[in-house]
């Protein structure tokens, strides 16, 4: 009896190890295969994830009309905007989206060297126009820009796509697009595994394919549009809907932070690489919807609601921020600090001896004159922006040398 | 219904578990012909009408055989099978081929437009239809005297699709077994095989081999002037290669696993096609059921019949021409368009020319002989999924044109994994490569784990992107 106990214990025993080890070593083949294959075929993944690539399949062309409710407003925050009453959905663009062989959007057949790479967002992207600045740019000046934006990702993430797409190419510039609001702070680490990168939005895409998540708006808080006096004008605005704790930091306490030591450490260590390489950095600075709408807001108490519940960020001694709930966010605050991050990076290209390429001048002209740089209810820029974006570049670039 | 959605693994499930638990061998064959019509009537109903009558005309022709007027019977079953698939399939390749000629020689004439929906799967169940038939004509086989047997010899779901073709006497002699059983063995095998099937067509066809597809829309794009890198269309050149036989031969392992689940053999399509060591070798690896058939039912008829008319004076003519015509309607069986039959001519003259030299497989270095036909059967493959000759020149132009390659290593990353992950399926299915019985204990379930995660997490990719499932390429032949 007590022998065959014995035996039947060391029997489960090792077949339990059996099965542990062949699930552990299972798991682990089955990731490595996952990750081998999401690496060289990232069309796989889902937009809007920091790749080094595009999810957007090589020689591809798709055309789509985009209407004010494709606003990506309405993705984020459905909650906040009033529907658009029936009618009233207007097409804001016809567009013809065409990749190029590596799958960015360029026209096909990219020649083997170009003028300038541009290193963008969702902003120098354009998915919801029929022409992103860096095509507008190179009809009107007759130089040749690659356009390598692809949405999200992070200073790290731009400078390794350089690298394998861009560098290639032999650039004599390399326009890198700065949202301050948006990647100052930003998480400055490198890309992950990418199995693991993708199980956030695999999980959202399952939920969202299951209805969760795309729930029509409640209305009970809707503010959107809201009306606001700008520059002497009154607009329906939709705009604002996050990063705006980012305008609670002056520009002394945001030079404090380590989010803005590592992000300008990775600018520092880019241009340098550029000019070992023999190309030239250009910054351009890319304004957001709060850093052109607040500084001209008239009655700044007509934002209240816009920043209602947002945190204030309080920057310890380490260097790192923390929110905090004590003192609201106010429209003022933002005011006075809309042009900080920008302020921090033209100091640093000035410092640096970095070309700087700025359209904030030009947007908060064309606002005064009574006209908007920015889509309706998506938080990018429209054709309007996109002209003054390509004609800010090109004063640069026309201007000639590197610094 | 896809065979490598998690639908129709359902579906396959629910199917296995009804049909063993059916009492008897009559209840389960009117249960599988029942299953296999709302299988096809899922694609499309009208559809299932073509089919039930070519079986139910298949049937009454091939019961009748022996009659006087079976002759007659078998001709106009010849006529109306190959009728259904030239009206379907080739119509209006052959009058556009018409119109073409006609203006070549000044004459200006505009073909009616005809525009069909071709049938899923007509190439298969005709040819499947003229085999059973041709069989009890020639009185090389008693004719089944149940209708079922007959309807499930054409309609059997896993293999009505895309095949494989499968030899009559050999399926219907499973059909008139009584005492079928689900062994554990049995079950292990359909595993087995669904698991590579799901694993080549999920992981190997669709997630990597999709990228072949810009070499070959570079090829339609080079037309308008734009120059592309020349490591793109090598790029296309590899992967398409390993996408078909990917995509194929898992479509075949899931029918093979599908069948055995419900006590049926169907015969092995492939044999390792691509470590064919010349073009001879690789028609008797590549869909071999195909091959089989048209040996069968063409070449040996047509080489008869020449040698007779030529009192076998020139053998070596008359193989050349039997494979020539053999080659292009094989090339023409996979698409009405003239890129296929010179696809067919291509395979037809590499074997002609290795029956001149004297290649046989294995002859001289393996590995060379290895990858010169593979090279041979990838340039094949350009012409077969190029949409025009133009396109498919400028491919090979492209390919030549050294263009850019400082690209190479960018291109090379996702057809070495191809390969890679290919070469593994291949040896570890065909059984060339084999543990220690001890090694195998810990080196399977490992192997099942890794698998089931992979085409877990290809498949809650692709639902989540929410895109239709990609078709099986030979599922539109």
């Amino acid at each position: 009896m007590g022998y065959g106990w014995g035996l039947m214990t060391r029997m489960i025993g090792v077949r339990l190890l059996l099965a542990l080890v062949s699930l552990v070593f299972g798991v682990l083949a089955g990731l490595l295969v996952l990750e081998s294959v999401l690496q060289v075929n990232p069309r796989l993944l889902f937009r809007g994830m920091a790749l080094v690539g595009t999810v957007d399949m090589p020689l591809s062309i798709k055309e789509y009309t985009v209407h004010y409710s494709d606003a990506d407003a309405f993705f984020w925050r459905p909650d906040l905007i009033r529907p658009i009453p029936p009618g009233q959905d207007r097409v804001e663009a016809v567009v013809v989206y065409q990749t190029d062989e590596l799958g960015f959007r360029n026209p096909p057949g990219l020649p083997a060297r170009v003028d300038a790479v541009v290193l963008g967002r969702s902003i120098s992207l354009a998915a919801f126009l029929p022409q992103p600045w860096p095509r507008l740019a190179e009809q009107t000046s007759g130089l040749s820009l690659l356009n390598l934006s692809q949405p999200g990702g992070n200073l790290a993430v731009k400078r390794m796509v350089y690298q394998r797409f861009g560098k290639p190419r032999h650039p004599h510039w390399v326009i890198l697009e700065v949202a301050p609001s948006l990647e100052i702070l930003e998480d400055q680490d490198q890309p992950d595994w990418l199995v693991g990168e993708t199980l956030l939005p695999l999980a959202q895409g399952i939920l969202r394919r299951w209805g969760f998540g795309n729930a029509g708006p409640s209305n009970a808080n809707a503010i959107y549009p809201l009306q606001v006096e700008l520059a002497g004008t009154r607009r329906e605005l939709t705009c604002c809907l996050h990063y705006m704790e980012f305008f609670s930091l002056p520009g002394q306490e945001l030079e404090r932070t380590r989010a803005w030591s590592l992000y300008r450490q990775q600018l520092e260590e880019f241009a340098q690489q550029l000019k070992q390489e023999g190309s030239c950095l250009v910054l351009m600075i890319a304004p957001t919807k709060p850093d052109i709408y607040f500084p001209l807001a008239d009655l700044p108490h007509q934002l209240d609601e816009v920043v209602r519940g947002v945190a204030v960020y309080q920057v310890k001694n380490d260097g790192q921020i923390t929110p905090s709930q004590e003192y609201p966010l106010t429209p003022e605050m933002v005011q006075q600090n809309a042009f900080a991050g920008r302020d921090l990076i033209l100091t640093w290209a000035n410092v640096n001896d970095v070309l700087v390429a700025d359209a904030t001048p030009l947007m908060l002209d064309a606002l005064r004159n009574g006209q908007d740089p920015f889509m309706v209810y998506d938080s990018h820029w429209n054709m309007l922006g996109h002209e003054l974006v390509s004609q800010a570049v090109l004063e640069v670039l026309q201007k000639g040398a590197c610094r | 219904m896809l065979l490598h959605t998690p639908f129709y693994l359902l579906f396959l499930g629910l199917v296995v578990a009804l049909y063993w638990w059916l009492p008897n061998e009559a209840w389960r064959k009117r249960f599988l012909v029942v299953v296999s019509a709302l299988f096809y009537t899922l694609f499309d109903w009208r559809f299932s009408l073509l089919l039930a009558i070519l079986v139910l005309f298949t049937h009454i022709v091939a019961t009748c055989a022996r009659r006087p007027y079976g002759r007659w019977l078998y001709i106009i079953h010849l006529f109306f099978a190959l009728g259904l698939l030239g009206w379907f399939k080739y119509a209006g390749f052959f009058l556009d081929s018409l119109a073409g000629a006609m203006q070549r020689i000044g004459v200006a004439v505009v073909p009616t437009a005809l525009s069909f929906l071709l049938p899923i799967g007509i190439s298969f169940y005709v040819f499947q239809a003229i085999g059973y038939t041709t069989e009890t004509y020639r009185q090389r086989l008693d004719a089944a005297t149940n209708w079922l047997d007959t309807a499930l010899l054409l309609v059997f779901f896993p293999k009505l699709i895309a095949g494989p073709l499968v030899r009559p006497a050999i399926f219907l002699q499973q059909l008139y077994q009584t005492d079928k059983r689900l062994e554990s063995g049995d079950v292990q095998q359909a595993l087995s095989l669904l698991m590579f099937g799901l694993l080549k067509k999920l992981l190997v066809a669709d997630a990597l081999g999709v990228l072949a597809d810009p070499a070959f829309r570079a090829a339609e794009l080079a037309g308008s002037g734009a120059i592309f890198p020349t490591p793109l269309f090598i790029q296309g050149f590899y992967l398409f290669a390993f996408q078909i036989y990917a995509d194929f031969s898992g479509y075949t392992d899931i029918a093979r696993g599908s069948a055995i689940l419900l006590g049926l053999q169907l015969p092995e399509n492939f044999r390792t096609p691509y470590f064919s060591t010349s073009l001879g070798d690789f028609w008797n690896r590549w869909h071999m059921s195909l091959t089989q058939w048209f040996r069968e039912y063409l070449f040996f008829p047509i080489s008869r019949w020449l040698l007779v008319r030529t009192a076998r004076r020139m053998p070596r003519l008359v193989q050349a021409c039997a494979t020539l015509t053999t080659m292009a309607l094989i090339g023409l069986w996979h698409g009405a368009a003239w890129t296929y039959v010179v696809w067919g001519l291509w395979h037809g003259c590499l074997v002609i020319l290795e029956s001149l030299l004297r290649i046989k497989p294995g002859h001289g270095s393996r590995l060379l002989s290895g990858l010169i036909s593979f090279h041979l059967v990838g340039l094949g493959w350009v012409l077969f999924r190029s949409q025009s000759f133009s396109s498919a020149a400028a491919f090979f132009t492209g390919l030549i044109s050294f263009e850019q390659m400082n690209w190479l290593g960018y291109a090379m990353m996702p057809v070495f994994l191809m390969a890679i992950i290919l070469y593994f399926l291949d040896i570890l299915q065909s059984g060339r490569f084999r543990l220690p019985h001890s090694y195998n204990k810990l080196a399977t379930p490992i192997g099942f784990i890794a698998g089931m995660l992979v085409l877990a997490g290809l498949m809650l990719l692709n639902y989540a992107h929410g895109g239709d499932p990609q078709p099986f390429i030979y599922g539109s032949f």
